[in-house]
């Protein structure tokens, strides 16, 4: 199509414009966040606010990693989300394959009641969840967190790789079973090794989600040995003094390994995004 | 024992010599034994809790106390407790105008990054990463800007005098409820634009030109031939969202923790309160109960829209 001269111009200034605006927007709380973990103290209640550290100082990061307890929460962490990518990705793929590929009776039922459980809020869950935890004696352990944000993951990866080995050819299935593999040695010798890409999707969804999660941290673990570090910065906030140094240099420290993964893995992220969800 | 790396040469190798017999196993019992782990996660961690929370909900359990049945007392204590009723209306209003500037906002900001520019790629993701930031972190990111003495806006306001007083955004309550808002949006934006950037992409293109050879403008365009094709993911991403946004416990807890006098409680935040800070779990669990008629009509509603999808 051809635009006149003064029609693109005014198009350009547009798109722009809102480009500007957008990127504003999206950019300027991370960059607040990031200017403050860098001033001191002084610096950080000033008025009017600089908009550049005037002394750059690390001097936040270093009471945040060596004198408070945050980097054990971020191990916690850490350790509860491996945990939780490891067995979601383990019984996701177990559960996706039968319902992507296999005739049995209960297959639709399946498939409607994991899109349900994908979509059920936690926040409905969080009180029965605890008593079923106390009842198991793991309330305020790693374990009894990971069997927590199973109820999440699980559904999630499995739907998701449901799609995702749908679009694996059947073909490669009846291939292997001819030459007499089994259901379970088709799974992990023919189609894992070929979804390895979706796995991989799926398993940074769940770290993610793990990483980020704060209601059941907040609920279920309390003791240092647990806790995660979402929970963790809230028992700082919600002290009647706000360390914004050191709260600020903490955050940037928990988004490092999400904006790592992020980088990494947007392209597969934003398409698996959107074959997960709605497939067009 | 040798791993295959790469798969198609895989086929190569001769099937092990066990194999064979095992054959002869009926499939659908080898399906029912590939879904036992998640049926065991979905019966002890979903189903169990759920049947749990609601029966709970009919008794006055607390944290030390197993708890009579009371029968619907918890629902009518909570059907007159302005505490409630404020918390279920601050639910609707929040959900519904979060979701409603997401969907507009989602869409102009993928109409504009749908256009041709460069660096299109490191500009969406930059304008993806309030997505990729942990809630938590966005949470107190907007707690601090939101700082009514030391905040960023607050003297931006008072600067550019905007206002003559300061404002106090998270401690007036009729402010702080846009204030958790304004930080919902933040975070929830980059999905709703995910999500529409991608149903743009596979707008078949001739049906706008059609229509531009016809004499249709941009605006009509939009209207008439994009707005209608994305019909189907404009649903689901709603729906989707709102069920999230519902959820954003953390925002509200670590803004405002529903003060000023609890009149900022969400739902889930009330929960939390009566259930957990003050070990009333009866409560608690009525409180959610009262929410689950309108999730299960969401999640059916929404479970038969992706299921279809997946099929087609």
């Amino acid at each position: 199509m051809v635009e006149r001269p003064r029609t693109k111009m005014v198009r350009r200034c547009i798109v722009a414009f809102g480009l500007v605006l957008a990127l504003f927007w999206s950019l300027a709380p991370v960059y607040w966040v990031v200017v403050t973990s860098l001033k001191t103290s002084s610096e950080i209640y000033a008025l009017p606010p600089t908009l550049f550290p005037h002394h750059l100082t690390f001097e936040n990061y270093r009471v945040a990693l060596f004198e408070s307890d945050f980097l054990r929460f971020v191990l916690n962490s850490a350790l509860v989300a491996l945990g939780v990518t490891v067995v979601s990705a383990i019984i996701g793929a177990l559960a996706a394959y039968p319902v992507a590929r296999m005739r049995f009776k209960g297959r639709m039922t399946s498939a409607r009641l994991i899109v349900m459980a994908y979509l059920l809020p936690p926040s409905l869950l969080f009180i029965p969840l605890f008593l079923v935890l106390q009842h198991l004696g793991l309330v305020d352990t790693k374990t009894g967190l990971i069997l927590a944000y199973l109820t999440f993951t699980v559904p999630f990866c499995t739907w998701m790789l449901i799609g995702y080995f749908g679009t694996i050819p059947a073909e490669l299935d009846e291939a292997a079973r001819i030459d007499g593999a089994s259901r379970l040695q088709t799974l992990s010798k023919v189609i894992l090794p070929i979804a390895t890409p979706g796995i991989t999707v799926v398993g940074l969804f769940a770290f993610t989600h793990a990483w980020n999660e704060f209601l059941y941290a907040l609920v279920y673990v309390y003791s240092k040995d647990s806790k995660t570090f979402t929970a963790g910065l809230s028992g700082l906030v919600m002290g009647d003094t706000f360390i914004w140094g050191q709260l600020m240099a903490s955050s940037v420290i928990a988004i490092v390994p999400i904006l790592i993964i992020y980088i990494a893995a947007q392209k597969y992220i934003v398409e698996g995004l959107a074959a997960g969800s709605v497939k067009g | 024992m040798a791993r295959l790396s790469s798969l198609p040469d895989g086929f190569d190798s001769p099937p092990m010599p066990t194999a064979k017999r095992r054959r002869t196993r009926p499939d659908w019992l080898v399906a029912y034994v590939f879904l036992a782990p998640i049926a065991a996660v979905f019966a002890a961690f979903i189903a169990y809790p759920l049947a749990d929370g609601i029966s709970t909900a009919f008794t006055d359990r607390a944290i030390a106390h197993a708890g009579n049945f009371v029968g619907l007392q918890n629902f009518v204590t909570l059907f007159n407790d302005p505490e409630f009723l404020r918390a279920a209306w601050n639910s609707l209003t929040l959900t519904t105008g979060v979701v409603t500037i997401k969907m507009v906002l989602g869409m102009a900001s993928a109409v504009l990054l749908s256009q041709t520019m460069p660096c299109r790629g490191l500009i969406r993701s930059l304008a993806f990463l309030p997505w990729a930031v942990p809630g938590m972190i966005a949470a107190l990111a907007w707690k601090w800007i939101f700082d009514e003495q030391s905040g960023v806006l607050q003297s931006l306001v008072l600067q550019l005098g905007l206002s003559d007083r300061p404002v106090y955004w998270l401690s007036d309550p009729h402010v702080a409820m846009f204030s958790i808002a304004l930080a919902m949006i933040w975070q929830g934006l980059p999905f709703f634009t995910m999500m529409f950037l991608a149903a743009l992409a596979s707008i078949p293109s001739d049906l706008n030109e059609a229509a531009a050879i016809d004499g249709a403008g941009p605006i009509r365009r939009f209207f008439c031939i994009t707005l209608p094709q994305m019909r189907g993911v404009i649903a689901v991403t709603a729906m989707l969202s709102a069920i999230w946004t519902f959820n954003s416990f953390h925002m509200v807890f670590v803004l405002t923790g529903g003060g000023p006098a609890g009149r900022t409680h969400i739902l889930p935040t009330l929960a939390y309160e009566y259930g957990i800070a003050q070990s009333r779990l009866g409560m608690g669990s009525a409180v959610l109960v009262s929410v689950i008629p309108v999730f299960v009509i969401l999640i059916v509603l929404l479970t038969g829209r992706m299921l279809r999808q997946d099929e087609a």
